[in-house]
């Protein structure tokens, strides 16, 4: 049985759409990455399962509750790490993990939870004296203290640098390891396939793929960008191939392909042909902001991505 | 559902997280220098400052170390309350603290205790200092009464402070608004200078207002009389109604969501 479900799920804001009828179903003990551009509709649709914010319309069970209704029962089982780091700086790590920890039917110990994410050294540290990377890893801390079965993580590492980022990622692991189902909002690919079982795209308010790490990753390497600088009118004698995916702007070439050393052998040998240097050639996979309007105009013209959005069986209703 | 007991254990109860809450913010109240100051600072100040303007005899003393008392308590009850339930507000503390199974009941109850205590602790700290810089006489046995009209006053102020939080929307404008409206209230409260100088009307007015009966039930305990039954009634109406309507404006997120979301992407990009 799932322990989160969506129906349907919407949520407007006046004739907008911030979320448009997004179903899926998250089963106990998976990693789920919501990954997406800003303003997809991530952190509506976590908080709105968190019961921070009422849906406007669609079904939602969080273990077998109505998060909007939040009865004391289901906030015990549920941990939180926000948006913002929300801790208060007086209070010392240690005093801050006991005070949560009272507010709990059934907490973890406090030094298996400074252990977890890597304080023990800084108990004694107040908050407001550590720095963003450790106080982020206080709010993950504060977020597992009442041991629950259910942790979400909106967007836990924004703004930290590479190592504060690793380290974060080895507490959630041993989280997973745990047998804990975690749902993470994320902006990076890399954070969703380091973590994640299940990935599902957000973009502009709308569920465009849900699948696992791998078949996520190869949609968003689906396309690469060949870009070069052409001399005078030197594109139109492309290779008609090539020619169809090419975009010239202020003279610079950029072909958008999918198999990439077939494009390269035409483009070289057409370089050879016409005396070009292929000035400034530089070969990259579409940039993420790309590839998510891609999804979207696949979602939209009905053109499948290489993934079922009923992956986890949920009934989309469309 | 049967086994979501054994699954959870016991819930905390509301008595004991009462109490952590109090200690909780008693332990915040003390660490934060700018509360204590404007709590313990401020009606001193007003102590010494307003000792030249008054005359000498005893009945003086007294307007003056009540004045100073009641001015304490709003300071912290009120103005250091409120700021703290804006700030926490919106640095999502509070928004955090909703999401555990604390009760709501239980942490406000729990935070006005806590303010109730350090308010006694101004208040005493006020006495004693009026003691030798203005030389007032008080007998112990009227600590009772005194006691009593600090924490009638503290629960109301907190309680018209926590209503006023769901209308703040910024710690930075906490400061004024709150000043707009308790600094008008105790001019015209006869706490800092005799009632008998301002308008009938107005006097009439400011006693059903929360500060004008506060006043006169601390200088009552303060003179040794009985509290007055009129004043009590009027604070406790007060505390009731606002405690009562705080239920329905109390915010537990921070304001403006998607301002916040903007400046930290901007923070982040460092």
């Amino acid at each position: 049985m799932a322990l989160i479900s969506a129906r349907g799920l919407t949520k407007s804001y006046g004739k907008h759409n911030a979320v448009t009828d997004v179903s899926f179903d998250i089963g106990e003990g998976e990693t789920v990455a919501m990954l997406g551009p800003n303003g997809a509709g991530k952190t509506t649709t976590v908080e709105i399962l968190e019961g921070f914010r009422e849906r406007t319309r669609g079904e939602i069970r969080v273990i077998d509750e109505d998060p909007w209704h939040a009865p004391q029962r289901l906030r015990a089982q549920l941990g939180f790490v926000l948006q913002a780091t929300s801790l208060e700086a007086e209070l010392s790590v240690l005093e801050t993990l006991q005070y949560y920890r009272a507010l709990f039917p059934n907490p973890r110990p406090v030094d298996e939870v400074l252990a977890m994410v890597g304080l023990e050294s800084e108990e004694k540290v107040r908050v407001g004296q550590l720095s963003g990377g450790q106080q982020r890893r206080v709010d993950l801390a504060v977020g597992i203290i009442g041991n629950p079965r259910v942790l979400f993580l909106d967007e836990p590492t924004t703004g930290l640098d590479p190592i504060a980022r690793r380290q974060l990622w080895g507490a959630v692991r041993t989280l997973k390891a745990g047998g804990t189902t975690v749902l993470l909002t994320t902006h990076y690919l890399e954070e969703a396939q380091e973590l994640a079982d299940t990935i599902m795209v957000l973009s502009d308010g709308k569920l465009v793929a849900h699948d696992s790490p791998a078949n996520i990753v190869q949609l968003f390497e689906s396309e690469t960008h060949i870009t070069f600088r052409a001399k005078g009118d030197s594109t139109a004698a492309l290779p008609t191939s090539l020619a169809e995916s090419a975009e010239t702007k202020d003279g610079l070439v950029t072909l958008k392909v999918g198999d990439v050393i077939p494009a390269l052998k035409g483009l070289l040998a057409w370089a050879d042909r016409h005396h070009s240097d292929l000035a400034g050639l530089t070969v990259n996979p579409a940039s993420l902001e790309e590839t998510y309007l891609n999804l979207i105009r696949q979602a939209e013209e009905g053109t499948a991505p290489p993934t079922k959005t009923t992956h986890r069986g949920a009934d989309t209703h469309v | 559902m049967s086994d979501t007991s054994a699954v959870l254990g016991r819930m905390p109860g509301w008595t004991g997280s009462f109490a952590r809450q109090a200690s909780h913010h008693l332990k915040l109240t003390l660490r934060s220098s700018r509360a204590l100051t404007s709590a313990l600072m401020l009606p001193i100040l007003i102590l010494v400052a307003l000792r030249t303007t008054t005359g000498d005899d005893a009945a003086s003393h007294t307007y003056l170390v009540a004045g100073a008392v009641v001015f304490g308590c709003i300071s912290m009850s009120f103005v250091t309350h409120a700021t703290w339930l804006v700030t926490a507000r919106e640095k999502g503390v509070m928004k955090r603290l909703r999401a555990t199974p604390l009760r709501p009941s239980a942490f406000l109850a729990g935070r006005i205790a806590a303010t109730a205590v350090l308010s006694l602790v101004a208040a005493a700290i006020t006495v004693v200092i009026a003691r030798f810089v203005v030389g007032v006489d008080l007998r112990l046995e009227l600590a009772g009464p005194i006691v009593s009209a600090v924490l009638l006053g503290t629960v109301t102020w907190a309680a018209l402070g926590t209503l006023l939080s769901g209308f703040i929307g910024s710690p930075a404008s906490a400061w004024s608004i709150l000043s707009i409206v308790y600094l008008p209230l105790m001019f015209i409260s006869g706490v800092f200078f005799p009632s008998s100088s301002l308008p009938a009307w107005l006097n009439q007015v400011s006693s059903y207002l929360p500060a004008e009966p506060f006043g006169q039930l601390m200088q009552q305990a303060f003179a040794g009389h009985a509290l007055a039954g009129r004043d009590l009634l009027v604070m406790s109406a007060w505390a009731v109604v606002c405690a009562v309507a705080s239920i329905w404006t109390f915010k537990w997120q921070p304001s403006e969501p998607s301002k916040r979301r903007a400046t930290h992407t901007v923070d982040s990009g460092k």
